[in-house]
């Protein structure tokens, strides 16, 4: 498959790459790994007039131990992570949750950044020009209509939405973890919760604004036990169906003081099911509760037929992983 | 608008005008004439284009031509060095790891990267390693033995 | 993961068995050996096709005006280019070829081709393409071949009139009265129809019949290599052309025929196979289309398929819907047995007609069925066309029979492995059709591959299986065993293998071969056969193999024969070089034939090790005296002896194969209750193959063949909405990855074949299908939930084991779209 023509920056500093991005930034996109962005761009679903290679920037890339957490630089590789001492040490949840990323190639090409950026998916959208001709261009790729949701007429009185899906592995555990990111446009920096990056729309994920670029992540140092739990079929390369982080933080008398339960591969963005952690607060977990948390965790997502696993095995799925995580820390 | 590309590859210089969009596994091939690596699916999925980059396996097919340059490429043909064959490609062919020998350059490749890495794996962490890697005929039983057996004969 | 062969009687010779590496391995490791889609000329053209977004359509017009005039593109063909040319792998007068190199009067399944463009590079031909107008009228899709098959179905093909001959009149069929009678049923494709002793008799007489109805879906080869095709003509007018290929004589054969070139006048040249598993077999369009379009503008012209083309628009397996019927007595013997197999051929013929006799063909020979009746059906459908996959039929067929011997050995109480034993073919017995069994390890394959996995420690105790099957552990781990059988060769053209065997001056030999290496080794294991017969090293052999010009006629590597045909052809190119040698050796050395030993290029005179002579004395000496004789050496081995042509599809009458090769599995699996994953640890695998021509190329050929078993059984599927695949890539088409692999324990049983070299017949395609039922009969065996639908995903074991009762009973387990078992009995027998 042929890519397109385009033109291919090298900028050398980050800012010079935001004035860049913002000058033009519906026809120019970042390049930092490939393996999203490359495919996507043969698939055609993005045709960006320019590239620009965050690669080239120096100094994007590193692993900082603070005393007070961990500070990793967007453009550090997925394999850097995985094979980090100091990660597999104090933030092994981040070491395994990289691992699980494709497969070995891609973790020493794809990046932090690239990874919490991807884009969202959908069957009807990952697929190549061809393959989308049968069907008139949906509303993701720059059409009228959402194939997930047939039936909705275009040009109909209600918004339409994109149904695409967030499939990323290191979002739903930096998040559980409380991780912040540090955002640079051309002018100004911003600081804000990795959270906050997803805007949970499937046709624009992310909220960065006009010229703004992922620069760093920082993850406080672990206060409690993380587990990163992804389902799929094979052992390797795919995207999760579900895959689910669980963070627990338990006070001195046992009991649970706070839980995270972040879903990937279910949402338009990473999902958090807030209330299943509000059920957890301050609760000892016996066979009861995890049943009751679990059931109601799967109330919080609303997985849609994105992909060729059907919505209600996502939410089977996702409730036996949420059972297994709790397992783990049963009273 | 053509420009030139500097790359280096199998310890040699070129440089090849040519067009900016074009991925490292069409300059390889056809700028190059070095057919060594592959094009299985040409998006990333099945490894058969696998390079190793300053060391580490990359996927040619979904890696910019010119994002590359000035990075140590190795392809298939710089891995015997003056007609040596590296251990891996004696193991594979000991070990009768190869049938129709498509997916072999990518394999080796990627597992001489890891093996560099990890000198003495186990058998799920070379099975781990290489699951990039596609392969239809072998069903991976003696490729994998291959792997571990070059690793305990380097 | 050992090879095992410690008890069976593996013969031992110098060269022949042996594992020695293989010949082109060191070519394969420096990423030196040349494929198809390796292949370039200078001013090489490259072709795109424009293919249909629509599965059923009828086409008003085609405006290619504006694609020829962009710069860069030198030719756009369509249907009025290419009128009148048809072909097909079968092309019968029962079932014409129903294949055009371009849609003519309607597109029959989405990717089906429209037009080509040839440019002078890529973009431009993409570009070409962007730029042709089709007029399309949408016409009623039909997906489901039962539906298919009904009255009121729409037509995916019309009747038309036989023009000039089909390829098999051209082979010698004389084409009689054309019998249309056949079509009992919309849109079928093939009609094959077998009736043995009396069926409804035998149900009578048994003491347990049961039914039930069994479900495959489409898979893919997942070739590594994609279908490429580079065609040029020389000046005088000869086709020179490398494709990636499984059987280029009849290649040859089909594209002289479609081209109107004299056969002479197409050359295949030899380039390695990256893989094929019989998807690389029928005459593609990309393949003619290289062809005319480099006739037409003077220039070579290559075509590579895209992989999500090679998903689509190249071949698939059959899904097939399987219902059958068995009565037996109850110590197991099987009665009767009533099978209703149907295929779900897609938008053209393809292997319909041939994959519905197979699944009697592959099945009549691992049973003794007393009173039988076969029908099979392949339907037209808006899909994309299914052709020849690895065992084609078998699997499919396999699944069901040995599913329901389980099935019916759960009813009665008894051990599967009895009632497979109790039926089990014996050496020597003789198939409905005429064939013998000259050599069966039936049998012994099923005691030793039960022993091998712990068949009866495991089964022995039901009492204890049953407690483990209901208890509350998360993991649970179950046997499964099933067994197949396999041909070596067939008749179909080119009916035969030939091979030279030349000398040089030093004693060495160049072995000229038809057969094509696509990985299943065969350069190696000719070699080896070469090398055996004249006593010399696997150094000494050098293969020219693959190339129509440079070597004599080949079988094909498409009818499992490659041991059995062109193993047989080489050992007689070679044993007719040694007899050259030994008559001159005789006369020099003074003694008698059988006094004489070939070894490291040279005769020894037995006991005497000093009175020898060199072949290179030999060579030289014939040249002197035998007016310049250099001795060259040929044999010929035909597919078939005693048939003509392939045996009658529609009645399965005649003779098929020389030799059968027989297979038995056992899968061990383990099931997470909590999930639905099947993990298979281990599998079991004993192979009558006569003789393991090179031990390690016969294991790596078990390896693949259990690994896409298992792959097909519980991942793989091409799935598809509206004709339209869903999953064309590599990431959601699941094939195994290395992750995926089980322990893989493979034996041989040798039962020397008398027709084979050194005994041996078929290996490298039948055991695949062994393992299908052998992993559904171990999932039942670990959750006693029994899956009738293929592949037995995650999401299908988790939503059954979900369900408030399993029933034990068949129950096709489908996407939540339950089936009532006496619906589906109650359809079964109605046409």
């Amino acid at each position: 498959m042929r890519l397109p023509k385009f033109e291919y920056l090298e900028p050398r500093s980050l800012k010079e790459a935001s004035k860049a991005l913002a000058a033009d930034p519906v026809g120019t996109l970042l390049l930092a790994g490939g393996t999203d962005l490359i495919v996507n761009m043969k698939h055609g679903v993005i045709q960006p007039k320019r590239l620009i290679n965050l690669k080239a920037i120096p100094k994007l890339a590193y692993i900082s131990d603070r005393k007070d957490g961990l500070k990793i630089g967007a453009l550090t590789t997925l394999h850097d992570l995985a094979s980090s001492s100091l990660i597999q040490e104090k933030y092994p949840v981040i070491s395994q949750a990289s691992k699980e990323v494709a497969a070995y190639p891609h973790q020493v090409m794809g990046t932090l950044g690239g990874n919490l950026c991807q884009g969202n998916r959908c069957r009807f959208y990952n697929q190549s020009v061809f393959w989308r001709g049968t069907r008139s261009t949906c509303y993701k790729a720059g059409g009228e209509v959402c194939h997930v949701v047939p039936g909705r007429p275009a040009g109909g009185r209600e918004p339409i939405e994109c149904h695409s899906t967030y499939c990323g592995d290191m979002a739903p555990v930096l998040i559980a973890m409380d991780a912040r990111i540090k955002v640079v446009g051309r002018v100004e920096e911003r600081n804000l919760s990795l959270k906050r990056l997803y805007t949970q729309d499937g046709k624009k994920p992310l909220s960065l604004k006009k010229g703004e670029i992922l620069k760093e992540v920082f993850v406080p140092s672990p206060s409690g036990k993380t587990l990163y739990l992804k389902w799929r079929l094979r052992d390797s390369l795919e995207f999760p169906i579900v895959s689910l982080a669980f963070l627990i933080e338990r006070n001195g008398d046992g009991k649970t003081e706070k839980t995270k339960i972040i879903f990937s591969g279910v949402g338009s963005g990473p999902v958090e099911a807030s209330e299943a952690e509000k059920m957890l607060k301050d609760a000892s977990l016996d066979n009861l509760m995890i049943e009751k948390v679990s059931h109601q965790a799967v109330k919080e997502i609303s997985p849609m037929r994105t992909s060729i696993a059907s919505p209600a095995y996502k939410r089977k799925i996702a409730g036996i992983l949420l059972k297994q995580a709790l397992e783990n820390f049963k009273s | 608008m053509k420009r030139i590309l500097k790359l280096h590859v199998n310890g040699e210089e070129f440089e090849i005008l040519t067009e900016v969009n074009k991925t490292l596994l069409e300059v390889l091939r056809e700028d190059l004439g070095l057919t060594g690596t592959k094009r299985g699916c040409d998006l990333g999925a099945c490894g058969a284009c696998t390079v190793v980059i300053d060391g580490k396996p990359h996927l040619s097919c979904i890696t910019l031509a010119a994002a590359v340059q000035g990075k140590k490429i190795m392809t298939i043909e710089g891995l015997a060095q003056e007609g040596k064959l590296h251990s891996l490609q004696k193991a594979f062919v000991e070990k009768g790891a190869i049938q129709c020998g498509f997916c072999t350059p990518g394999m080796i490749l990627t597992a001489k990267a890891f093996l560099d890495e990890h000198p003495h794996p186990s058998e799920g962490e070379v099975k781990k390693a290489i699951s990039g890697n596609l392969c239809r005929c072998t069903g991976y039983v003696k490729i994998v033995e291959a792997i571990i057996s070059a690793a305990e004969n380097v | 993961m050992a090879f095992e062969n410690g008890e069976s009687k593996v013969r031992e010779y110098e060269i022949i068995g042996k594992p020695l590496p293989r010949v082109d391995g060191i070519e394969k490791a420096t990423g030196q050996a040349k494929f198809t889609v390796d292949m370039a000329m200078p001013g090489m053209l490259h072709g795109k096709f424009l293919r249909s977004a629509y599965p059923h359509a009828r086409i008003l017009s085609i405006n290619v005006e504006k694609a020829k005039r962009l710069s860069g593109v030198k030719a756009v063909i369509t249907r009025d280019d290419v009128a009148g040319i048809r072909y097909a792998f079968v092309d019968t007068p029962r079932y014409p070829a129903d294949e055009t190199p371009l849609a003519v009067d309607k597109v029959r399944y989405i990717g089906d081709e429209v037009a080509a463009v040839a440019a002078i590079d890529l973009d431009t031909a993409e570009e070409a393409i962007r730029l042709i107008q089709v007029e399309y009228k949408p016409l009623t899709p039909v997906f489901d071949p039962e539906e298919a098959m009904k009255t009121g179905a729409p037509d995916i093909h019309e009747p038309f009139e036989l023009g000039s001959k089909t390829e098999w009149e051209d082979w010698g069929v004389h084409r009689g009265k054309r019998a249309l009678d056949w079509r009992d049923a919309k849109n079928l494709s093939g009609r094959t129809s077998v009736a043995i002793g009396d069926v409804e008799r035998g149900f009578a007489q048994s003491d347990y019949v049961r039914e039930d109805r069994f479900e495959t879906k489409a898979t893919a080869h997942c070739a590594l290599e994609p279908h490429a095709a580079l065609a040029s003509f020389e000046p005088s007018g000869k086709l020179n052309m490398y494709l990636s290929s499984m059987g280029i004589f009849y290649k040859r054969f089909v594209l002289a025929k479609a081209l109107g070139l004299p056969i002479s006048q197409v050359r295949i040249l030899k380039t390695y196979v990256g893989g094929a598993f019989g998807g690389k077999i029928d005459l593609f369009p990309y393949e003619f289309c290289a062809a005319f379009l480099s006739r037409m503008t003077g220039k070579p012209v290559r075509f590579e398929l895209e992989r999500e083309e090679v998903f689509t628009c190249t071949r698939q397996r059959h899904p097939t819907i399987v219902h059958i019927k068995t009565g037996v007595k109850k110590d197991g013997t099987i009665l009767a047995q009533k099978i209703k197999f149907i295929a779900d051929n897609g938008a053209y013929r393809g292997s319909g007609a041939i994959v519905v006799y197979l699944g009697h063909a592959f099945s009549i020979p691992v049973y003794s069925v007393p009173n039988y009746h076969y029908e099979g059906y392949s339907v037209y459908t808006n899909n994309p066309i299914r052709g020849p996959q690895r065992a084609h039929g078998s699997p499919q067929i396999r699944f069901a029979v040995d599913s329901q011997i389980e099935m019916i050995a759960e009813e009665l109480g008894l051990d599967p492995l009895e009632i497979m034993l109790k039926n089990a073919r014996k050496k020597d017995d003789i198939l409905p059709n005429g064939d013998v069994l000259k050599s069966c390890g039936l049998s012994e394959c099923l005691e030793k591959a039960a022993q091998a996995s712990g068949w009866k420690e495991w089964r022995g105790d039901r009492a204890k299986r049953t407690q483990e099957r209901e208890s509350t552990s998360r993991y649970k781990r179950g046997l499964g065993m099933s067994s197949c059988s396999m041909f070596s060769g067939a008749p179909f053209y080119p009916f035969a293998s030939s091979a030279i065997v030349k000398l040089h001056d030093d004693g060495s030999v160049t072995l000229y071969t038809g057969a094509t290496e696509m990985g299943q080794g065969s350069d190696t294991t000719m070699a080896q056969v070469a090398a055996q017969e004249l006593g010399l090293q696997l150094e000494d052999i050098r293969v020219v193999s693959g190339d129509t010009e440079l070597c004599p006629i080949d079988h094909g590597q498409f009818l499992s024969g490659g041991a059995f045909v062109t193993g047989n052809a080489v050992r007689l190119a070679a044993a007719d070089a040694k007899s050259q040698l030994l008559k001159l050796a005789v006369e020099m050395l003074g003694v008698e034939e059988v006094t004489l030993e070939a070894k490291e290029k040279r005769f020894y005179v037995r006991g005497s090790p000093d009175k020898s002579i060199s072949y290179s004395e030999l060579i030289q000496l014939s040249v002197q005296r035998n007016n310049g004789n250099p001795i060259i050496g040929k044999g010929n081995m035909k597919a078939v002896q005693e048939a003509e042509f392939y045996p009658s599809l529609a009645k399965a009458k005649g003779h098929f194969t020389d030799a059968y090769g027989f297979a038995v599995q056992v899968a061990e699996v383990e099931v997470d209750t909590q999930t639905g994953l099947v993990r298979v640890n281990k599998t079991v695998t004993f192979h009558d193959c006569g003789f393991p021509l090179n031990l390690s190329i016969v294991e790596g050929q078990v390896h693949g063949n259990v690994s896409m078993g298992m792959g097909q059984a519980l991942w793989e599927e091409i799935l598809l909405e509206g004709g339209q695949i869903q999953n064309p890539s590599f990431l959601d088409y699941r094939a195994p990855l290395a992750t995926e692999t089980p322990s893989m324990i493979s034996g041989m049983v040798e039962t020397q074949d008398p027709g084979g070299p050194y005994g041996a017949k078929e290996v490298g395609e039948g055991s695949i299908s062994g393992i299908l039922a052998a992993i559904a009969n171990a999932i039942y065996d670990a959750i006693g939930i029994r899956f009738t639908q293929l592949p037995i995903t995650p999401e299908k074991v988790l939503e059954a084991l979900t369900l408030p009762a399993h029933p034990k009973a068949c129950l096709p387990v489908g996407r939540g779209e339950g089936r009532d078992k006496e619906k589906v009995l109650e359809a079964l027998w109605k046409k």
